[in-house]
């Protein structure tokens, strides 16, 4: 019997001639019902309530600028038709996936680096907190017209946009290893190599996973930018066509696709590994 | 396997200063050990006397000290895993299982896999762990953390093994099965013992010699040996008169007068 339970059951106004027992099994019923239910319903609420109210306004604003739902599903139909999003999607996901792993791979190493020496720490940081302060925008233009159009461009503006934010959150994780463990990996003697994947990767994994999640957040947002200025594929141009064509269904259509992929991976694929990689855990009762 | 496995330690002269605010504050000063090869000898003293911190020097965690420590004759450059250690935490690590633990204990063994998996799997046996091979360490009790911890250890083939308070934070039981089977460990392979304990029964218990340390700076105040024949009986007179000699050594009160102390029956007349 949870503690919520009890007090749900000392607290109801009304309910005091009823035998408690009864309510806290009642509250704890509905309780273990609605925790089942939980994650599946209420972010269909909010996504019900959105698809309604977008609706309501489309109704009550009758602009070409607010399109109705039954118009952007008819977009959405036309953007997978024929596998087209999933080609474009594929290009774009190839691109932010080359300047993830860019970004990933040498903020570890740098966050390990400035976690470990002072005077790494001190050498880096104004490149933190220059990286951090630079828009995504400067560093799309700029590598657009360095590198001109491919995949060079686009990887290099994701991994300089997405790497200051990551080395931050790895340092932090970093300064949090366990000294004492450390200390054993020294009685060990253990190989760099050994260090790398028995301690350093496991203590960092739930900084990196979180990392992850927002370095890809990130990533998106930037890749976008790219290829609207320089490429000829990607979701970012199909965005900037429909928006040359003034089609807002179009855009809008493109943009839900790229948010249902996104939580494909966020659910389907960081979620998992997190479970897996996490499993050592001992799970809190409280 | 003989006595000749355990390294002897040599220490003399070693001081240690930690830098502090107000100037270097000094942690040890002057020790003197001398422990032969395959002897059990316990460091005993309150906290502050910088018992740990001997260990550590020896262990080679830190290497800011002055004077001279020799292992089996040579001089320490940083951790070897001849010089095992054992810390009050089992330190395992939490994402892999007892069974990686250990294995990564024996990681410089040059054993193949498949040699170095037989005998983790024995290690584990030896220690009573051969059904807990394959659970994580937050899914174990303190005692069988503990001796997983002791497997890693012993994966290294040490021969002089530091012992930090490895069992002061286990339940009674626990504590007295493992002394129980550090003894029979020290007495099968040999390997020379160096125990930090604030536990006198534990010391008079394992230890052929017990160095009693005071603090302020750390420094040893007196030597105890303990010679009596083993195995020891906890209550036996002889073993008392070891507790007693270490509570005398310690300056700590037992709560029985002491001889040529005042007499309790004496105090309550003169109170009337």
């Amino acid at each position: 019997m949870s503690p919520e339970a009890s007090s749900a059951g000392r607290l109801v106004p009304g309910a005091v001639h009823e035998a408690p027992q009864a309510i806290r099994a009642r509250t704890a019923g509905w309780r273990i019902a609605a925790g089942r239910l939980a994650p599946v319903v209420l972010p269909l609420l909010l996504l019900g309530l959105v698809a309604g109210g977008w609706e309501a306004m489309a109704v009550a604003l009758h602009s070409p600028l607010v399109p109705h739902l039954p118009e952007i599903g008819k977009e959405l139909g036309r953007v997978f038709k024929g596998g087209r999003f999933f080609g474009e999607m594929a290009v774009t996901l190839l691109r932010v996936g080359a300047g993830f792993a860019i970004a990933f791979v040498a903020a570890v190493a740098a966050g390990i680096a400035m976690g470990r020496q002072k005077a790494v720490a001190h050498f880096l940081e104004p490149a933190i907190i220059v990286g951090l302060t630079v828009p995504g925008l400067v560093w799309a233009l700029l590598c657009v017209i360095w590198f001109g159009i491919g995949l060079t461009g686009a990887a290099v503006a994701v991994a300089l946009s997405i790497a200051p934010a990551l080395l931050l959150n790895i340092l932090q994780g970093v300064r949090a290893v366990d000294a004492e463990l450390l200390e054993v990996a020294a009685m060990l003697r253990l190989p760099l190599r050994k260090r790398l994947t028995c301690l350093w990767l496991p203590s960092l994994m739930p900084t990196l996973l979180g990392g992850a999640r927002l370095g890809l957040s990130l990533a998106w947002k930037v890749v976008v930018l790219v290829e609207l200025f320089g490429l000829s594929s990607g979701i970012g141009y199909q965005l900037n066509s429909e928006f040359g064509a003034q089609n807002v269904a179009g855009v809008i259509a493109w943009t839900l696709g790229f948010a249902a992929v996104m939580a494909v991976i966020e659910y389907g694929v960081l979620a998992q590994l997190e479970h897996h990689l996490m499993r050592w855990r001992r799970t809190a009762q409280v | 396997m003989s006595d000749a496995r355990g390294l002897p330690l040599h220490i003399s002269r070693l001081d240690k200063h930690y830098a502090g605010k107000a100037g270097p504050r000094t942690v040890l000063r002057g020790i003197d050990l001398d422990v032969e090869a395959g002897a059990f000898v316990t460091l005993i003293g309150p906290s502050g006397c910088g018992k740990s911190t001997v260990l550590r020097l020896v262990a080679g965690l830190d290497r800011d000290y002055a004077g001279t420590i020799r292992v089996g004759g040579a001089p320490i450059h940083g951790p070897d895993l001849a010089r095992g250690m054992l810390f009050q935490e089992h330190r395992l690590f939490p994402w892999l299982t007892v069974r990686q633990n250990v294995a990564l204990g024996a990681f410089h063994s040059g054993r193949t896999p498949a040699a170095l998996d037989a005998h983790v799997g024995a290690l584990l046996e030896r220690v009573g762990l051969g059904h807990a091979a394959d659970l994580f360490p937050s899914q174990l009790s303190g005692g069988m953390a503990q001796r997983a911890s002791i497997a890693r250890t012993l994966a290294g083939d040490p021969r002089l093994l530091l012992l930090d308070e490895p069992f002061s934070a286990l339940d009674a039981f626990n504590r007295l099965a493992l002394q129980l089977e550090l003894e029979r460990l020290w007495q099968r392979t040999g390997i020379t013992m160096i125990l930090v304990s604030h536990d006198i029964e534990e010391a008079a218990y394992l230890s052929d010699r017990i160095v009693v340390l005071e603090a302020d700076p750390g420094r040893i105040r007196t030597v105890v040996d303990n010679p009596l024949p083993r195995p020891r009986d906890r209550l036996s007179p002889a073993f008392n008169a070891i507790k007693a000699r270490l509570f005398d050594a310690l300056h700590v009160a037992t709560g029985t007068p002491h001889a040529g102390g005042a007499d309790p029956a004496t105090i309550a007349e003169e109170a009337l």
